[in-house]
């Protein structure tokens, strides 16, 4: 049985390879979407922003911001700033696109914030670059926070002491608290390499998306067979139609594996993308393989002809793909739960637990429920196709 | 010559009702759009904020108060999250774009003038970064009372929870610093996108995604066409060639202007979608019909079987589809991006669509364009023909 079944599948694996759908479906298109996605999201190191600089104050707080915090950010690699004189150049090099943002500490700005009268940073942002927008309007709310924090330390102290305080006092206790260490601080809870970063998950999410299209064409090729009659020329043979079916399942069960391993090691060296270990990607592979063809050898069955085939699995494939989250994470609301009921979604999940794990056992959840999803389905795949070919 | 218009039109409606008699394509062009356009505008609808996940004792005024006032920040939305691991996995899934872990003992630690630390957790991308700076600044805030107080205290030798209140008072009469924002050149996108339905965004670059993908589909039926021989007996017939191909033609125009149809008049009627200048529109719809009509013609003379071209369609139907704005707004597009967005009938279409939409454009804002897409219908329906009569008199 098993030698047939061995025919079979190496007789449909050359037939695939010469037809080259497969190989879009399987390598070209996930990889070229997984690329383009990833050009269209910045990670953490590519991101820059171009920003400039406009000193109209000239005093010491303005200093503050320019020479202390954009400088300090600069060093970081964080922001690539350029100073202007004037506003004018500063707004027509945001116009133009030439930098994305400008910060402007009007004249005045030292001696308002000193005396406590409020002040002004303004921002420019070119709109059509957002995140760029959103950080440089943080960076500046971050000194106004600061600002605010030393002035409130000095009128504190002012209002307490009823009037005790001296002039230079009062300075002396502004310094400190320039200097004093925040009372509440923020500390990163969770490494950047204890996650999927984005290209990493759209390489995954676009493999597993695919390969339930890959995994088709084991289940279209046996309704192919049965069209053009071949598969009665086999079943005239001394082979039982389990043989052929296990032959086909064969056949889809390799091209899913060799496919998502081609592509987690392509989208590994050629995008910089990483599913993380090894061992706990390879069993999530196998899982995934599994559900997909357990999923789709049911779809396939309420399927007359190859091309209806084709097409009740593609409608499948895309809305079990869109609900796990696929193109873009899914929220964490009541449409985060929808990413349960699809086998992406389990699939995504275990390659987030195994990155933010030690051990590759993180994956044995969502391994189970990619498992559970294949047999459920299939069971009643096979039972169907068996009624049917009989 | 209306012996030819008629026989173009039979034709083409033998291509329409092949097409729909196959009954996934009605899936496709019936449910799907609507399906994602509702997706998406559930999603993104919601003012395009970030998901920040909070843990935060209930009983705790202080953490409420710090999740309330990162709930107001611009551009995020809280969600409260029971426990730590929850949190953890919802970030590291990406579910979530950041989350925030406020300690027991909050409320106590700013009366006492403790330090005390609140956790982060963002997602390893830039979005995150932004994030962080947000909550930074919010806590700092928050935090600054009792910064102010224990240094009072210092110079003053009071203790710091007399003081507390003293500083909250004294910062209710503070001016402060302000930081104001202007939008220099480019899109007004904050304003624009404000003013959109929840449904729009996703409506408007939704309809060329699926007129394109639907007119790729529809290349199958094309290829068929030759495959059968149907072509071949058409031509033993005194039908003359150009007038074959037009009706192969229509037959593609046809389904990607029923599409184009259908998405329009259902969001506007069950959505409230505005489609902006019923004539810009129009226009706008036809030339990218037109299109996607030249690029399915191609993709079904120059592909042999079926499945490869379904393949090839659906892989450069999402490909474009992204690269031209239709499932991220071009205005997030990075610099570089967007010279290669320009290279898409997509990104010319959103753009129109953009002006036409948000702007109350009217045909004569978008002159240049329309006059590419019609640049990119010549062309593609030119190479189609040339490719096409030799696949079928060789």
């Amino acid at each position: 049985m098993l030698r047939a079944a061995t025919v079979i599948l190496r007789k449909d694996l050359r037939l695939r390879l010469r037809d080259r759908s497969v190989l879009l479906f399987a390598f070209v298109i996930p990889l070229a979407l997984t690329f383009v996605f990833s050009q269209l999201f910045p990670t953490q190191e590519d991101f820059e922003l171009t920003a400039g600089v406009v000193d109209l104050d000239g005093d010491d707080v303005a200093a503050g911001f320019t020479q202390g915090v954009v400088a300090a950010l600069v060093d970081d690699g964080l922001v690539d700033a350029t100073t202007f004189e004037d506003e004018a150049g500063a707004r027509a090099a945001v116009e133009d696109g030439d930098i994305a943002a400008a910060w402007i500490l009007p004249a005045g700005f030292s001696a308002d914030v000193s005396a406590g009268d409020g002040g002004e940073i303004r921002v420019l942002v070119n709109p059509d670059r957002a995140l760029s927008a959103e950080v440089a309007r943080g960076i500046a709310d971050g000194y106004r926070a600061e600002l605010d924090r030393i002035s409130l330390v000095v009128a504190t102290s002012a209002t307490a002491a009823q009037g005790a305080l001296s002039g230079s006092q009062l300075e002396e206790i502004a310094e400190l608290a320039v200097a004093q260490a925040p009372a509440v601080s923020t500390t990163e809870l969770i490494a950047p390499d204890q996650q999927l970063d984005p290209t990493s998950y759209l390489a995954a999410g676009m493999a597993v998306f695919f390969l339930f299209f890959t995994v088709t064409f084991g289940i279209t090729g046996f309704l192919e067979e049965r069209q053009q009659g071949t598969l009665q020329r086999l079943l005239a043979a001394p082979i039982g139609i389990g043989t052929v079916h296990l032959g086909k399942a064969m056949g889809a069960f390799v091209l899913g594996i060799v496919s998502m391993t081609v592509l987690a090691i392509a989208s590994a060296t050629m995008l910089d993308a990483s599913w993380g270990d090894p061992v706990g990607v390879a069993v999530l592979i196998v899982a995934g393989v599994i559900s997909a063809l357990g999923v789709m050898a049911f779809v396939g069955s309420f399927a007359r002809t190859a091309e209806q085939a084709g097409n009740l699995q593609s409608i499948v494939a895309l809305v079990f793909g869109l609900a796990g989250g696929v193109f873009f994470p899914i929220g964490a609301g009541t449409l985060g739960q929808l990413a349960l009921v699809s086998p992406h979604g389990w699939f995504l999940r275990g390659l987030g637990d195994l990155v933010g794990s030690d051990s590759w056992t993180a994956v044995l959840p969502a391994t189970a429920a990619l498992v559970a999803f294949g047999v459920v389905f299939a069971v009643p795949g096979a039972l169907r196709m068996r009624r049917e070919t009989a | 010559m209306m012996g030819a218009l008629r026989t173009v039109v039979q034709i083409s409606r033998v291509e329409l009702l092949r097409f729909l008699r196959e009954r996934s394509n009605v899936f496709f062009v019936f449910v799907l759009p609507l399906a994602l356009v509702v997706f998406i505008g559930l999603q993104f609808g919601g003012g395009m904020g970030t998901q920040l996940g909070a843990v935060a004792a209930d009983d705790d005024a202080a953490a409420s108060e710090l999740v309330d006032r990162l709930d107001t920040a611009e551009g995020i939305e809280v969600v409260p999250i029971d426990d730590e691991d929850e949190l953890r996995s919802l970030v590291s899934r990406g579910n979530l774009s950041g989350g925030v872990l406020i300690p027991d003992g909050y409320e106590d630690a700013l009366r006492s003038g403790a330090t005390f630390e609140i956790g982060f957790l963002g997602r390893p991308d830039a979005t995150a970064q932004s994030l962080r700076t947000v909550v930074d600044a919010v806590v700092a805030d928050q935090a600054a009372i009792t910064g102010a107080a224990s240094l009072a205290a210092d110079a003053t030798d009071q203790s710091v929870a007399d003081l507390i209140d003293l500083a909250a008072q004294v910062r209710e009469g503070m001016p402060g610093v302000t930081v104001s924002t202007e939008a220099v050149g480019g899109d007004e996108l904050a304003q624009e996108f404000s003013a959109l339905g929840q449904f729009d965004l996703g409506a408007s670059s939704q309809l060329f995604l699926f007129v394109f993908l639907t007119s790729l589909a529809s290349s199958a039926a094309l290829i068929q066409t030759r495959q059968f021989g149907v072509a071949t007996r058409m031509l033993s017939t005194p039908t003359r060639l150009p007038v074959i191909l037009a009706g192969l033609a229509g037959g593609r125009f046809v389904v990607a202007l029923f599409q184009a149809l259908y998405i329009i008049v259902v969001t506007a009627l069950g959505f409230g979608v505005d489609w902006g200048d019923p004539l810009a529109t129009s226009v706008l719809v036809l030339l990218f019909c037109l299109v996607s009509t030249g690029a399915a013609m191609v993709l079904g003379s120059v592909f042999r079987n079926d499945s490869q071209a379904s393949g090839a369609g659906v892989g450069l139907g999402l490909v474009l589809a992204v690269l031209g704005g239709s499932m991220i707004p071009l205005e997030l597009f990075p610099a570089g991006m967007l010279v290669v967005a320009r290279f898409t009938p997509h990104a010319w279409a959103n753009t129109a669509m953009a002006e036409i939409v948000r702007r109350d454009g009217g045909i004569a804002d978008v002159v240049m364009e329309l006059t590419v897409l019609a640049g990119f219908a010549v062309v593609l329906l030119g190479v189609a023909t040339f490719l096409l009569r030799r696949a079928l008199t060789r």
